[in-house]
């Protein structure tokens, strides 16, 4: 097994002394940072530097920032994973509980601070939920009775109770990142880190952590530290923003000043309040608006604004999408997995060439079991499924991989070949493609996705960008006519999410190409998709194009799914004229200056 | 368990006697019986290897390692005549016991897993001087059983879906083609997920003082068990006695004798 030198490792020795650090005038603070700089062995540039940080006890602090700025590298650094584990280069000093980390070892930091990691099944060690649980306090020796009495207190807390005897790995992604929450809470640390807690969760998932941590902040006892990328939700839970860039401390205060500055954070690729964003946006026609920082400080913000104006708004329903010959057909669907979950009941769905269709739902709600059905990677258990004409029960995976490709949520999944050129040969050549033409391809769709520079790179070397790039060129390739894509932006930055987003839709508009998308991002799905599809538990709960979807909120609350925080403000200022469809910041901005154009 | 466990791989290490082997082998299906697994479950999981042991049984009729040993052994027929691979009685006998012992022995670990939770295996082998860094990495092994299985299943569809064909005829591209496409990721996978996993259990003081860890479960060995254990240590010196001294009338040897003198071959 290749973890044994790994813990055993872990077993170094606990007795070095722990340097206390002269307090001064930092007493009363949990963490402090002085003059820290830090590179990775190997590390082209410091993955941090400059950072001069004062935490206090008790204090709620918020870290956002492009990927790659180093929020998860300060986090090592606060329970002594760096120096520790991760040696590299550090300089300056970290002290955290008014000890150097220098001088003592990541399990006695762990006891005060706790590490909530983002990929919750990495983090999920033990065979059973209460056996996770009471890992930490085992670790530290705490008698076998109140182990049991906190792992029950902590389970209660997370809202886990009832699942103690389950294998955490079988949970739904947000129960497993509370059950690992709940493990973290057993061991009373003073100061809870949380690397991206909720980024790599369902929409429900993600609500039930952000609901939790608003708990444990409101109790107000223990130093929070939360990396996030959703400020929307957290930023009227915590006292201060800190926004890094570069590896470097950016922008810094409380969330209500750094609010008048969201050109600076978008500029850096980030995602401020949609609403605090159309406030700097309205700011040109009205200097006295203050950014809000809720959806119901919104509220009374623009009511001001719009209480004055008397136009009415003329709008052409913008709900009619062209679209081509239907091309995937699907027939009172039903799947059920050999393990007995029916997972589809009776789904009928068609696509138009041409499209971009969004599917969304919770996990668990069957969005990957239909698309998979889209490539005959499943098979119906009753019903059927027809693609470009072919009936897909008589057809190969890949006889229709020829015709739709899937594209997973992992690129790691996907890649497998020894460098970036091959990858793209892969496809092609077992569709058997003469060579001569799948140099061409590869050539063409190299160029295309912007990876020429790195063909004779090994993939594994590159960037997760990059890689999710390796994989959707090593389908385009196999030149399909839809393109299927599971989660491409789940576990990335704004920025990247865009990035991405932005050439699905190049595809889509220059290359022609169908796309269906499944997303947990309502923004994304809002922004690109022609037409969104809405699965509940197994059935289609609503399919329609995107405006029209989204102003069905009521609907969509059904499932825990909620649309845009811009559309939520148009639907509750209907009142003054604004209408209950508006998906994006630039639509909504023209749509309150039409309605201010009579002042 | 455990000891229980010992006991029989032994005693079935060592007899090779097709009848002595089915005893033993009822003896492991009334221990479910008692244990309370539904008979189902022990049928399907048999159904389940049955074809391993089909493979295995051939092998064992058309090669059996004890070929040497036969004695003027009884031939029906050569498959490829006149003298490649001869079907023997003794050749059959042998490789009947050779089936049943390779099911009693699947079926022991199997009834092991199913009664006894795998974290109660792992306390009993701490308990028993195993280092703590053994049990856990024991236990996150067993604890990621299923996430493997799901990322296998996820590597061979992102591989189909770009047109990949494992089903090849000949074994040795079969396996070739599973070796490189499914075997790079799922490494790369794996190499990455220890590196989390260490961080995560170091992030949760594990190796903070190995002695001075608790167990929440703490394994109470009752006077039952210690009797249990007691009965057993007394088998398994018989079962050595029987190996060393006994053993040589509980071959195959005795059942082909037995069958030759039946059948007046």
């Amino acid at each position: 097994m290749v973890l044994v030198p790994y813990l055993c490792q872990s077993g170094r020795s606990t007795t070095l002394n722990r340097i206390k650090v002269d307090w001064g005038s930092n007493m009363g603070y949990s963490v402090v940072l002085e003059d820290v700089k830090y590179s990775y062995t190997g590390g082209a540039r410091p993955a941090l530097k400059n950072i001069n940080l004062k935490i206090a006890k008790g204090e709620r602090v918020m870290v956002t920032g492009p990927s790659g700025a180093g929020k998860t590298t300060l986090c090592r650094c606060l329970n002594g994973l760096i120096p520790h584990y991760f040696r590299g280069k550090l300089e300056g000093n970290v002290a955290v509980d008014g000890v150097d980390t220098r001088s003592t070892t990541i399990s006695a930091l762990s006891h005060s601070v706790g590490l909530l990691f983002q990929d919750p099944s990495s983090q999920l060690v033990c065979p059973t939920v209460i056996d996770e649980v009471a890992f930490g306090p085992e670790n530290y020796g705490v008698p076998p009775a109140e182990i049991r009495t906190r792992a029950e207190e902590c389970l209660k807390s997370v809202r886990l109770r009832g699942y103690e005897e389950r294998n955490p790995h079988s949970l739904s992604g947000g129960e497993q990142q509370a059950c690992a929450l709940a493990a973290i809470m057993a061991m009373r640390p003073e100061i809870y880190v949380l690397d991206e807690p909720t980024s790599n969760l369902d929409p429900i998932g993600s609500s039930q952590i952000l609901n939790l941590l608003a708990g444990i902040s409101k109790e107000g006892k223990a130093t929070m530290i939360i990396v996030e990328h959703k400020m929307e939700e957290l930023l009227p839970v915590v006292d201060r923003l800190i926004v890094m860039n570069e590896g470097e401390i950016a922008l810094e205060g409380s969330p209500r000043d750094l609010l008048k500055n969201v050109d600076a954070m978008q500029k850096m690729g980030l995602k401020p309040p949609q609403v605090a964003l159309l406030a700097a946006r309205l700011k040109e026609r009205d200097p006295s608006i203050a950014p809000p920082m809720t959806l119901e400080e919104a509220v009374e913000t623009f009511s001001k604004l719009l209480k004055h104006s008397k136009s009415a708004l003329e709008r052409k329903p913008s709900w009619d999408v062209g679209r081509g010959e239907k091309i995937i057909e699907v027939r009172d669907l039903w799947h059920i997995y050999p393990n007995g979950t029916t997972a589809l009941k009776g789904v009928d769905l068609d696509i138009y060439a041409g499209e971009f269709v969004a599917v969304i739902g919770q996990n668990g709600s069957g969005k990957t079991t239909l698309v998979k059905h889209f490539n005959n990677l499943l098979k119906a258990t009753k019903g059927s499924v027809t693609v470009f004409g072919i009936n897909a029960a008589n057809a190969s995976i890949s006889e229709l991989s020829k015709k739709v490709g899937y594209c997973f949520q992992n690129p790691d999944h996907q890649i497998c070949c020894e460098n970036v050129k091959k990858e793209l040969e892969f496809g092609p050549t077992n569709l058997g493609v003469p060579v001569e033409e799948i140099q061409q391809r590869v050539s063409e769709v190299a160029k295309a996705v912007g990876l020429e520079s790195v063909l004779s790179e090994n993939p594994f070397s590159l960037s997760k960008g990059e890689r999710q790039r390796v994989a959707v060129a090593s389908l385009l390739t196999m030149k399909p006519e839809v393109l299927v894509v599971d989660e491409p932006t789940t576990g990335q930055d704004y920025r990247m999410s865009r990035e991405m987003m932005d050439f699905y839709r190049k595809l889509n508009v220059e290359e022609k190409k169908t796309i269906v998308v499944i997303t947990h991002d309502m923004n994304i799905a809002a922004e690109y998709a022609h037409r969104v599809v809405v699965l509940r538990d197994g059935r289609i709960l609503v399919d329609g194009p995107t405006k029209e979807i989204f102003s069905k909120t009521d609907l969509l609350e059904t499932t825990y799914l909620n649309p845009p925080q811009i559309t939520r403000l148009g639907q509750m200022l209907a009142k003054y004229g604004v209408p209950g469809d508006v998906l994006t910041v630039d639509e909504m901005y023209e749509v309150m200056s039409e309605l201010l154009q009579g002042d | 368990m455990v000891y229980w466990f010992v006991v029989i791989v032994l005693t079935v290490g060592l007899g090779t006697d097709p009848i002595f082997l089915f005893l033993l082998f009822l003896s492991i299906l009334s221990v479910t019986q008692i244990s309370r697994i539904p008979i189902s479950k022990v049928t399907s999981f048999l159904r389940a290897v049955a074809p391993v042991a089909a493979v295995y049984a051939l092998f064992n009729l058309l090669f059996p390692p004890a070929a040497s040993e036969f004695k003027n052994p009884y031939i029906f027929f050569y498959i490829i005549p006149p003298t490649t691979l001869p079907i023997s009685l003794e050749g059959i006998v042998w490789m009947i016991g050779a089936v049943i012992r390779f099911l009693t022995i699947l079926l022991v670990i199997r009834a092991i897993l199913m009664i006894t939770p795998i974290r109660d295996l792992i306390l009993a082998f701490v308990k028993f001087r195993l280092p703590p860094e053994f049990g856990m990495a024991l236990s996150i092994g067993f604890a990621y059983v299923p996430v493997l299985i799901d990322e296998n299943q996820k590597i061979k569809e992102a591989q189909q879906a770009r047109g990949w064909k494992y089903e090849y005829r000949n074994p040795a591209k079969r396996f070739n083609a599973l070796l490189r496409k499914m075997f790079i990721p799922s490494i790369f996978n794996s190499m990455r997920r220890t590196s989390d996993i260490a961080v995560a259990i170091e992030s949760r003081g594990f190796g903070h003082n190995l002695a001075g860890r608790t167990y929440m479960r703490e394994l109470h060995l009752a006077t039952g068990d210690y009797l249990f254990l007691a009965l057993l240590m007394v088998v398994l010196a018989g079962g050595f006695a029987l190996g060393t001294w006994g053993l040589k009338w509980i071959t195959y040897m005795n059942t082909v004798a037995f069958l030759k003198t039946l059948f007046k071959l």
